[in-house]
């Protein structure tokens, strides 16, 4: 129903307001009973004072029982009359003094009248009139002293009733006072725990998303529409920034995949740059590298290597009668040979046309070379098979030593040529070393 | 929600608490321990109206005084019970406590609860040409003997100056002065209400009122004997209590009080209103009631109507219980 903090506080100021009124009420009508009461209690008084004056002269004329004391009684009596006269129909309480009054003026009318007719009697009656004069003055007597009773009746019945009319009145406003009171803390109460409630809420929603968690969606349900707005506001925003945030991710992921497609090209351009497209072997320019390094290794390890320089021959004569593709088959499988025949740590590379070379590295001693290059010039001049053909080629490889014979790598490269050089020229496949015994070895 | 409801719970306890003070300050009155009931001998006559209104709204047992009301017809009627021993307390006139005073000692007046100047009339036919006093000279006055009707012709004919007038008073009951009357044994009669007004509507002449108003004053009391309202003080307090607050709410509602008490009575509601205006309802026990008493010993002891010592009337009041309840403030619903 009130869904609204603004509404609340609404329904809150007129509650208040409505505390106020009542207080204010309560007040003017308070002051107005005490107004009231104080104009009757002034009202009582004064009729009290006139019969007061009544009693006083009524007291004189006892004592002196002559005219002039009637006449005061008399006059005190239309005095009282006249005094009544300003409350008659005010006040209906007075009803009776007015009725006494009555009695009184009829009976002190009487006296008059006897009196009157008494002064032409005999004298003799004069006992009978003493008798109704008595009769009459204890009746003038009981009617004041009546009065007297009648307005203190009058009196305390005044001040009970404003009494009673006050204290309902205050048991009254006190109720709707305290009514209206609880009213408004109930409200406040309610204001304070959904406001708490609410806050509460966005505040959790915030920390979620500072945390990072894009997921978290505050429960709208039960909100003041003040927080509610709010709350979708921050369920929107959430939802978009989730939405982009999916965005970026992918392409993050896309980036990855690009970069390990640019990683494996990369990798592929390094291998193609350092390897020989057919034979699957490194190429001068790898070889020249690996070179390098080796004899960085070998110099720091105290060991030795020994590089081959291999030509094979016969190979343009493949090449030239049984066609590229046999060609290519020797080289390969030349290739293919060099590598089984060798170390995986040695060095296996194609420098171009029918050349390769051999590094064999980590090497204690060179004694074991001759006997290595041996068993590649066996395994090289296998014959090999070609579309049913059987192919024969022959091998001259050049043998220089690091450090014996060159202390860089073009060098030791070159020595290995010029040892090859020296092979090829001895008939079949042989092979030269420099040193140490500078022979060429044939097999 | 469990904090709501605990505010619910506060919010019920608080009124709760109101409210049960509330209903502990109106009930401080009830008395749970009721004695045996007080047996009320009441006359059935409209003065008697404080003590119907408060049976009618049950305000004795508002006040925790278990009250019985039996019906008397008159004030002496109604005292015969009481020194029959029938019942607690009885109503009656000033006139008959007078005289029951010099036969019983131990008679008790509690309060004066109504007052009129106007209910006793000396009535007589306009064809009869009789309109002052000095008229009823050589005339027949029916008057009931040793009664207000008696004292207040003699009342009469004192204030008039008149008491050597030569008249005949005829003694008669009271319900056969009004047809005495019509029917002209008698020039005129001393009578109270209702038969004022009984005279006015069945009279074809007009009737004319050879009384002065003032001259006397009637009034209805509440009385008992010594042995019955010793250490009763609570419960006549509180019989007093309600007393005063039917008056309080016959003098607020005269129309209702009226109509309720012609029902009570079973009299035409003009012949209540007649006289109505005439009744001071009012709880007193004062020297006027005192004056009034000595007064009327005064004038019964010349007629010879009483025999022996003139009693104290201030030993005959016993003013503790009024003097106590109209200390309380009573609250009218």
């Amino acid at each position: 129903m009130m869904n609204s903090i603004s509404r609340k506080l609404l329904v809150l100021f007129l509650a208040s307001m409505l505390l106020v009124a009542a207080i204010a009420t309560s007040v003017v009508t308070t002051f107005r009973e005490q107004m009231r009461v104080q104009t009757e209690l002034r009202g009582l008084m004064e009729i009290e004072l006139s019969i007061d004056l009544i009693r006083s002269q009524l007291w004189v004329f006892l004592q002196y029982e002559d005219s002039s004391a009637f006449t005061q009684v008399h006059r005190a009596q239309k005095n009282f009359t006249n005094t009544l006269g300003r409350f008659s129909g005010s006040q209906k309480d007075l009803e009776n003094i007015f009725r006494m009054n009555q009695s009184l003026s009829g009976l002190l009318e009487h006296e008059k009248n006897v009196v009157k007719s008494e002064r032409g009697k005999v004298s003799d009656s004069s006992d009978l009139s003493r008798k109704a004069r008595t009769l009459l003055h204890s009746r003038y007597n009981m009617l004041v002293q009546n009065m007297t009773e009648e307005i203190f009746f009058i009196h305390q019945n005044l001040l009970n009733r404003s009494t009673n009319v006050q204290q309902q009145h205050l048991f009254s406003t006190a109720a709707l006072t305290l009514f209206i009171a609880l009213n408004i803390a109930l409200i406040a109460w309610r204001i304070l725990s959904r406001f708490k409630a609410d806050s509460s809420c966005l505040r959790i929603g915030i920390e979620k998303l500072a945390s990072g968690n894009m997921n978290y969606q505050i429960k709208t349900d039960k909100m003041d529409n003040e927080f509610l707005k709010l709350a979708k506001f921050f369920n929107h925003m959430t939802d978009s920034l989730k939405e982009s945030v999916v965005t970026r991710e992918e392409l993050e992921h896309q980036i990855i995949v690009k970069t390990a497609q640019l990683e494996a090209q990369k990798e592929k351009l390094q291998f193609l740059s350092e390897h020989d497209s057919l034979t699957g072997l490194q190429n001068r320019f790898a070889f020249e590298k690996s070179l390098s390094s080796a004899i960085v290794k070998a110099d720091r390890s105290g060991l030795k290597l020994a590089l081959l320089f291999i030509d094979l021959d016969k190979f343009k004569q493949v090449n030239d009668t049984k066609g590229h593709d046999a060609g290519d088959q020797v080289l390969v499988t030349v290739a293919s040979r060099l590598k089984d025949s060798v170390r995986g740590s040695d060095i296996v590379a194609r420098l171009g046309g029918d050349e390769f070379v051999v590094c064999l590295d980590l090497l204690d001693s060179f004694n074991s070379v001759p006997s290595k290059v041996e068993n590649i010039i066996e395994n090289i001049i296998k014959p090999i098979h070609f579309k049913d053909q059987s192919l024969e080629i022959g091998v001259s490889i050049g043998v220089s030593y690091y450090p014996l014979h060159a202390e860089s790598p073009a060098a030791l490269i070159n020595s290995a040529d010029q040892a090859m050089y020296r092979a090829k020229e001895h008939l079949g496949s042989s092979y030269f070393e420099n040193t140490p015994h500078q022979d060429v070895q044939s097999s | 929600m469990v904090k709501s409801g605990k505010m619910v719970i506060i919010s019920l306890l608080t009124l709760g608490g109101v409210a049960a003070s509330w209903m502990l300050y109106t009930s401080r009155f009830v008395d749970p321990k009721l004695a045996k009931p007080i047996i009320i001998a009441v006359s059935q006559t409209p003065l008697s109206a404080p003590f119907l209104v408060a049976n009618d709204k049950q305000l004795f047992q508002k006040y925790g005084v278990d009250v019985v009301l039996q019906s008397c017809m008159g004030g002496i009627a109604c005292a015969q019970l009481l020194f029959e021993g029938q019942t607690d307390l009885a109503t009656a006139s000033e006139s008959v406590v007078m005289f029951e005073s010099f036969m019983h000692r131990d008679i008790r007046l509690i309060t004066s609860f109504v007052e009129s100047d106007n209910d006793l009339k000396l009535l007589a036919l306009n064809s009869q040409d009789i309109h002052e006093i000095d008229d009823l000279r050589e005339k027949r006055v029916g008057v009931v003997e040793g009664s207000a009707s008696e004292f207040y012709f003699d009342s009469l004919l004192i204030a008039h100056n008149a008491s050597d007038l030569n008249y005949t008073k005829i003694y008669m009951q009271p319900q056969d002065l009004l047809s005495a009357l019509l029917s002209f044994k008698v020039d005129a009669i001393s009578i109270w209400e209702p038969y004022g007004y009984k005279a006015m509507i069945s009279s074809k002449s007009e009737i004319n009122n050879l009384g002065l108003q003032g001259i006397y004053q009637l009034s209805f009391n509440l009385i008992s004997i010594e042995k019955n309202i010793v250490q009763k003080e609570k419960e006549l307090i509180n019989l007093l209590l309600a007393l005063q607050e039917a008056i309080l709410w016959i003098n607020s509602n005269p129309q209702e009080s009226q109509a309720l008490i012609a029902k009570s009575l079973d009299v035409p509601p003009n012949q209540l209103k007649w006289s109505w205006k005439d009744y001071l309802f009012r709880l007193s026990l004062g020297n006027v009631l005192l004056s009034n008493l000595q007064m009327q010993a005064r004038w019964a002891s010349e007629k010879g109507l009483v025999s022996g010592l003139t009693p104290d009337f201030r030993t005959v009041f016993y003013p503790l219980p009024l003097e106590q309840a109209l200390n309380t403030r009573v609250q009218v619903k």
